[in-house]
């Protein structure tokens, strides 16, 4: 019987560059499939709207969401800590943003309103996180589990609010709360749903967690951590304090981008699952896509926006949604086959 | 009386889908797909008795189990993929495809002019449960603790490496207890959905498999340690909407009381002099590379 081993091998950058950019072509091949078969619409039709959103600009609404959350979780990633929980990180930011924005006074002063609203975002988002960081570092407790758990929490939480106390007085029963003041808004580019300053705060983040991780002494030894705690410590830094930062950071741009979320996009506080909307988890696979480089992130969460924006373009009844998460796992699962080609090869012995 | 409220399918579920989850961990396989599985079967259990019958789909649902072992031993073994995604990834897709799957047996309910609830009359009273219960607790204890194999599933989750260097085969090992706990977790959605809500609406069980999952951590993965957090969870939370209606506490207050007890018990356990004497998988989420021989 021929042996079957598995040998550990590096593809060249290129070539690994390559198979990624295949992954990247057989995924919308794979979304273009399952549209046209399991909706039943024809496939040129599909194609046309397939290259239609990765050209559009509406598709920088997803990008402005995926891009920061992704570099946030590379920074965790790196350290090899299971940050699942951006999901109920964005919910809580947006909670945050929104006491901001419609409670204190705060809100009604231009520029200095949504700076605040954005601040006490990515704090609410940081401590959230926390939370599991804390339990983690003192007490080893998994933090894969601990985070999923603190989403459904964050869940409940807005849901509360929105069906509770904060639910608006001119909403006629829907659970929402009053819009946001409109110097809290972030005004939109004309004819779309993004803003500009938001782009741009979303892009400044690529250098500056870049430089954070590859060019100090810190984020050397995160992405040490991952791998070899013990000689990180041995390096005199305190390893307690490294997992802490890790999950911190994280959490402030998940909470962040769901400020953002609210000031720029649904202006009013909405239920938690329409806030984060699957997106947190999504993130996760933007930031393994990138191979968790800062740099090629933007790449990454441009595909991923646009794949992700296909489901609004298509809006064929109430199963599009089923099937966008079903084509995008589809395209993650590929991802994973990719990574497993680029670092290791099948060897046959007879 | 109490034990016909504790004693009940919703209690078996929980069971069955926390045991079945011990034997895949205990391997060291980090079992996050367990949610995706959870939601796909009470989909496809729904509408499989909705187009063939109870009987027929009992057993396409342990099949379906078994063939989701088989894909996730494909991710985690050979083409060592991390556990994490492996599970987030498969999540992702079976959520989508448990709603197409559940619509599916909906509009043939519709088509055939049956009822869309199930109407299954076999009784579940508490004996029944409490004996079925007891069977899987001990047949896993036996199956884990006392028997070869057993040991060298439990070898795998300690320290694979040397689990192999003592002749264990890890991948042949880690796909067998992937197998065996998916059939046992699959069994457990069969009951939730045949005698428990009878019914499907879109992504319900979503959240269950990390319950399942969280409670499985909280018994530090021993199989005689389970029933008693099951237990007391399956009551909590069938017993939260009469909160709702007694005190009238919001009931989105009373929801995330699940999740937040969980977070608590698995910190208390796992700080507790217990957590540090009990053998637990280290090695969970651990990619086992074979061919390394330095280090």
């Amino acid at each position: 019987m021929p042996k079957i081993a598995v040998v550990r091998r590096d593809l060249p950058p290129t070539l690994s560059a390559v198979v990624r950019l295949g992954v990247a072509l057989a995924g919308i091949g794979i979304a273009i499939l399952s549209i046209s078969v399991i909706l039943g619409v024809d496939a040129w039709t599909v194609t046309e709207r397939v290259v239609g959103t990765f050209l559009r600009p509406d598709m920088i609404r997803y990008l402005i969401v995926f891009l920061p959350v992704g570099l946030g979780l590379a920074v965790a990633y790196h350290a090899r800590l299971w940050n699942l929980g951006a999901e109920g990180q964005i919910v809580m930011g947006a909670v945050a943003a929104a006491y901001v924005a419609l409670f204190t006074p705060l809100g009604e002063i231009r520029v200095v309103g949504p700076l605040a609203a954005l601040l006490a975002a990515s704090l609410a988002g940081a401590l959230w996180a926390l939370l599991p960081g804390i339990l983690r570092a003192y007490l080893n407790v998994n933090e894969a589990i601990t985070t999923l758990m603190m989403n459904y929490v964050a869940y409940s939480l807005c849901n509360y609010l929105v069906y509770g106390p904060w639910r608006g007085r001119r909403v006629y029963g829907y659970p929402e709360t009053d819009l946001i003041p409109d110097a809290s808004k972030l005004q939109w580019v004309h004819g779309y749903s993004f803003s500009p300053w938001s782009l741009v705060i979303a892009i400044a983040f690529v250098p500056v967690i870049y430089l954070f991780l590859y060019k100090t002494r810190i984020g050397t030894a995160l992405r040490g951590y991952g791998s070899n705690p013990a000689a990180v410590e041995l390096s005199g830094l305190s390893g307690t304090r490294l997992i802490i930062l890790a999950f911190f950071v994280s959490g402030a741009l998940a909470g962040l981008v769901g400020g953002n979320e609210i000031l720029m996009y649904h202006r009013k506080l909405v239920p938690g699952e329409k806030i984060g909307a699957g997106m947190g988890f999504v993130s996760i696979m933007v930031a393994w896509l990138a191979d968790l480089n800062p740099a090629l992130m933007p790449l990454s969460a441009y595909y991923v926006s646009a794949l992700h924006y296909l489901r609004m373009v298509m809006q064929v009844g109430e199963l599009t949604e089923p099937v966008a998460r079903f084509f995008i796992g589809l395209v993650f699962m590929l991802l994973l086959v990719s990574i497993f080609v680029s670092k290791y090869k099948v060897v046959i012995r007879k | 009386m109490i034990v016909e409220e504790l004693f009940e399918s919703f209690f078996l579920f929980l069971l069955l889908a926390a045991v079945g989850d011990i034997i895949v961990e205990r391997s060291g396989v980090l079992n996050l797909g367990i949610d995706g599985f959870i939601t796909l079967i009470f989909a496809l259990c729904y509408s499989a008795t909705i187009a063939y019958g109870p009987i027929a789909s009992l057993a396409l649902v342990l099949v379906a189990g078994a063939l989701y072992a088989l894909l996730i031993a494909l991710f985690v073994n050979l083409l060592h993929s991390s556990h994490v995604l492996t599970g987030l990834v498969a999540n992702m897709v079976f959520y989508g495809l448990s709603v197409l799957i559940g619509y599916w047996g909906l509009d043939l309910a519709t088509e055939r002019g049956v009822p869309r609830t199930l109407l299954i009359s076999i009784p579940l009273d508490w004996r029944t449960v409490l004996a079925l219960s007891i069977l899987a607790v001990s047949a896993t204890w036996v199956f884990l603790y006392r028997t070869r194999i057993g040991t060298a599933v439990r070898a795998c989750g300690y320290n694979p490496r040397s689990a192999d260097y003592l002749g264990v085969n890890v991948w042949r090992t880690r796909l067998l207890s992937l197998v065996l706990g998916y059939i046992i977790i699959a069994l457990g959605g069969y009951v939730y959905v045949l005698f428990y809500s009878k019914a499907w609406t879109p992504y319900i069980g979503m959240g269950y498999g990390f319950l399942a999952l969280a409670l499985a951590i909280s018994s530090l993965w021993h199989p005689l340690l389970i029933a008693l957090p099951t237990v007391i969870f399956s009551y909590l939370l069938r017993s939260l909407y009469v909160y709702q209606l007694e005190y009238g506490i919001s009931q989105y207050i009373l929801s995330m009381i699940p999740y937040l007890a969980s977070i608590i018990f698995i910190t208390a356990v796992i700080a507790s002099p217990l957590g540090k004497k009990l053998p637990i998988p280290k090695a969970l989420g651990e990619i086992y590379y074979k061919e390394e021989r330095a280090a």
